[in-house]
């Protein structure tokens, strides 16, 4: 039975409807499997005769492939095959649209094995499968690859100097305006303008301008990449992976490899984290031609090594921010000049940068100038919010010093610009009903505001976050059971516990229980095309599919009503699961035993593609303490606070929360790529690439706010993207709060820290 | 009337930060767009369809279909595509 409990901290806005199952917490259905070891993740299957890959990748951040020689690797004993580039297809010179973004393809198929050119160190050159993995990774080291080193450039702002090193002879610069003559390092270049800026700040009493730098991280997922492949002799090709979306994968695989989708079975297993980096294939089509090559399933794991250097971190990025205000503590004018890597290819998140800079206020004059820019990285990918947390840290700062200077409440200033329903973005499109506003009253009537932070070295940080959500394909089936449960199929894999969430809203529509659904997420034979697990999107849109074939349930469980009454349908009334006709009525469960044997089963099914963005705001308040002697900085109470529309689960609601916090708290203080002059990431390890734990936080704490998105029925804007937005930037306002330093670069690790505070002059 | 607010980077050729223009779809406001401003419409489209690296705002919804249609009165927007973590 679902376990009723109310979350102390979920402020719901706006006549609140009661629920019988959203709202509540029961046990997730997969939770079972995971604790106990069953969850069947890829490296958990074995198939028979399963043969294994393994990489060759460059020790060279740019460099030449003069050639390549694979002759002593495939006359070992055990070895079954290699491949390179050459044995992939010619790639489409094409852009398709994968639904939370595009991908053009002769870059894919450059990524997932390099032609002509190594463009990071890491990029996969070729690769092997053997009998074992072990004497995969030996053949791997008997493959002579023979380069031409290039110099290579690892910083944005390098890299769009007009001598610097091209990545590509024929990367012309994409803008809407006019095309420049040469090729260069800069791929786009975006501008947004609002008003008149120089009029904004002339009518500004306080202007502030600050330049902000920030170092790739990466995502960090648990489980590395891995894949199964098997290409059998008819032609038809399975794919077992580690995937955010199931059928993504069978596009760019049936794109890469120039084969019907058709022909493409992908199943996706447990997943052990993706966040964003589990969209874009790597090993999937290299596993897929040895497979062919080979005539057996192969398997291929990245090490973690491999993950850090050749699949997709966030961007590292430069960043010139100006914003002005009057001494009333109106702001008046913005400008951003922001500079994003996208690594080796183009396509990185700069947009949603440029489109979220100034997103949680509300300017009057505004302008920003983005470019996407590739240097000798690996290929950038999404992580949370992809783009929005760099330019929070940047504008967040400077509101936080235009509040300092103006001496007014920093949560007072935020709310007199506060973007709300009607404000204009300076991108162009007008708020619908938001809960920015309501997410910051939450703050300041939390225990945390109220409370008094006391000691030397100790402050206190707050910051505001945005992110869009999306929506997007989605598609569900559901079977009712004589017992009257419901097997729910869907499209979605789960990375969040969404299986449950999606759940919640088929057995609240249906008026059953959440544990009397058993949903599964199948493969792409078995359920209709669904977009990525990603923007926050799934509890959204797949939930919004369980609600339609919800409703197809019930039209047809009336429609066996009337038959069993001999009634009119329309006479029929169905109140929480209990249907009433013709002065009888049967409970959901007890309809269910009596249609199956009466006629044709009940089979709902929906498909949706909302397109709409559900707008999320979150703010995050931190205090920590500063030790001067070291520069390390100790969280000593975190809070979260989000709008989620509406908390399907509310344990899941603040999971996201606490997770996506915790990982911004590792940008902030810990995490970065770390490279040396010659171009190689030096703490590709989980040992040196430091990642925060349960050991250095607190319990982060958290305040769900529920302002109902209209364009759902439950009102859900999904939750798992704002949370790793706000947390630098709070970090660096409490760093100030402290300490008296501005930090302007991430991460704020202690020897940036301590030598801010070192620094520091007398009178500062 | 669509309400059409041009990029920046094209209001070299338009002129203005925003237009009004007729058509019942993104396709044939477009078109209209092109007759009053010869160059504006290799700018937004490849290959018939809108720029892979575009897309569309049109009203609350995100799209990008051209045969969007459009009411009077609706804002169009061309804005950069977007991809979640």
């Amino acid at each position: 039975m679902s376990t009723e409990v109310a979350s102390d901290k979920t402020q719901t806005t706006e006549n609140p409807v009661r629920y019988k199952v959203i709202g509540t917490r029961p046990v997730r259905h997969d939770g079972a499997d995971k604790v106990t070891g069953k969850a069947i993740y890829t490296d958990d299957m074995q198939l028979p005769n399963m043969a294994f890959g393994a990489f060759v990748r460059s020790p060279h951040a740019h460099a030449r492939i003069v050639s390549i020689d694979t002759t002593e690797a495939e006359q070992m004993p055990g070895v079954l095959a290699t491949c390179t580039s050459a044995d992939l297809p010619d790639p489409w010179d094409k852009v398709e649209d994968l639904g939370e973004g595009c991908v053009n393809y002769a870059h894919l198929s450059g990524n997932v094995l390099a032609r002509r050119k190594a463009l990071y160190k890491g990029h996969a050159i070729a690769a092997v499968v053997a009998t074992d993995s072990h004497l995969a990774e030996e053949a791997a080291r008997r493959i002579k690859v023979e380069y031409e080193p290039l110099p290579a450039t690892m910083w944005v702002l390098d890299a769009m100097r007009e001598d610097a090193p091209l990545l590509h002879d024929d990367l012309i610069t994409h803008t809407l305006g006019d095309k420049p003559a040469q090729p260069s390092n800069i791929a786009d270049h975006i501008r947004f303008e609002k008003g008149c800026v120089e009029e904004g700040f002339a009518a500004a009493d306080v202007v502030i301008e600050r330049e902000f730098k920030t170092a790739s991280v990466h995502q960090g997922y648990i489980e590395p990449h891995v894949s199964i492949a098997m290409w059998n002799e008819d032609g038809r090709l399975k794919i077992w992976t580690a995937t955010q979306g199931s059928f993504v994968v069978r596009q760019q695989m049936a794109a890469l490899l120039k084969i019907p989708v058709s022909q493409i079975t992908v199943v996706p297993c447990e997943i052990g984290g993706g966040f964003g980096g589990k969209i874009s294939v790597y090993e999937q089509p290299v596993a897929a031609v040895l497979s062919r090559k080979c005539g057996r399933p192969v398997k291929i794991v990245m090490r973690r090594d491999e993950v850090f250097e050749a699949t997709g971190p966030t961007p590292g990025s430069f960043m010139r921010v100006k914003l002005g205000a009057t001494k009333d503590g109106k702001l008046v004018a913005g400008e951003a000049w922001l500079a994003y890597d996208a690594g080796a290819f183009p396509g990185g998140v700069i947009g949603p940068g440029c489109m979220c800079v100034f997103s949680c206020y509300d300017l009057p004059h505004a302008s920003v100038d983005g470019f996407d820019v590739v240097l000798n990285k690996p290929k950038t990918q999404a992580y949370r919010a992809p783009g929005s947390t760099h330019v929070a840290f940047a504008v967040e700062t400077i509101i936080d010093e235009l509040a300092g200077q103006l001496e007014i409440d920093p949560i007072e200033f935020r709310l007199n610009n506060a973007a709300r329903e009607g404000t204009r973005r300076v991108d162009g499109p007008v708020y619908p009903r938001i809960g920015l506003v309501e997410c910051l009253d939450a703050i300041r009537d939390s225990d945390h505001w109220k409370s008094t932070l006391t000691g030397p070295n100790r402050g206190r940080g707050i910051a505001c976050g945005f992110w869009f959500n999306a929506g997007l394909k989605s598609s569900v089936a559901a079977n009712v059971n004589a017992d009257g449960t419901v097997n729910l199929i869907e499209g979605s894999t789960d990375i969040g516990g969404t299986r449950t969430s999606i759940a919640m809203q088929l057995a609240e529509t249906l008026g059953i229980t959440a544990e009397d659904v058993i949903p599964q997420v199948a493969d792409t034979d078995s359920v209709g095309f669904t977009d990525v697990t990603g923007g926050s999107r799934v509890t959204f849109s797949t939930g919004l599919a369980a609600y339609h074939a919800g409703l197809d349930i019930q039209r047809q469980m009336v429609a066996r009503a009337s038959q069993i009454w001999e009634c009119d349908p329309d006479s029929i009334t169905v109140t929480d699961g209990i249907y009433k006709g013709n002065s009888q009525s049967l409970s959901f469960r007890e309809l269910a035993a009596k249609v199956d044997s009466i006629g044709e089963p009940i089979v709902g099914r929906a498909a949706v593609n909302p397109q709409g963005s559900t707008n999320a705001f979150g703010v995050h308040l931190v205090d920590l303490e500063v030790d001067p002697d070291t520069g390390k900085v100790t969280i000593l109470r975190y809070t979260a606070c989000q709008d989620a529309g509406k908390a399907i689960h509310p344990s899941y609601v603040e999971g996201q929360m606490q997770g996506g916090a915790v990982q911004g708290i590792g940008w902030a203080l810990n995490e970065e790529y770390f490279y040396d002059s010659n171009g190689h990431m030096r703490n590709a390890s989980f040992l040196d690439y430091r990642m925060p734990t349960c050991y250095d936080l607190p319990m982060i704490e958290t305040i769900i706010v529920e302002v109902p998105n209209p364009d759902h029925p439950f009102g859900v804007r999904g939750v798992g993207e704002v949370p790793i937005v706000p947390p630098p930037a709070a970090i660096a306002n409490g760093i100030f709060n402290a300490v008296g330093q501005r930090l302007f670069e991430l991460p704020m690790s202690p020897p940036l820290v301590w030598r801010a505070i070192n620094d520091q002059q007398p009178g500062e | 009337m669509a309400i059409v607010f041009i990029p920046p980077q094209l209001r070299q050729l338009t002129g203005a930060d925003q237009v009004e223009v007729g058509g019942g779809t993104v396709r044939a406001v477009i078109d209209q767009l092109e007759l009053r401003h010869p160059g504006v419409r290799e700018r937004l489209i490849e290959e018939g369809e809108l720029s892979p690296a575009l897309q569309l705002s049109v009203g609350h919804v995100m799209t990008r279909l051209l045969s969007t249609k459009i009411a009077s009165t609706t804002e169009v927007h061309f804005l950069p595509v977007i991809g979640g973590g």
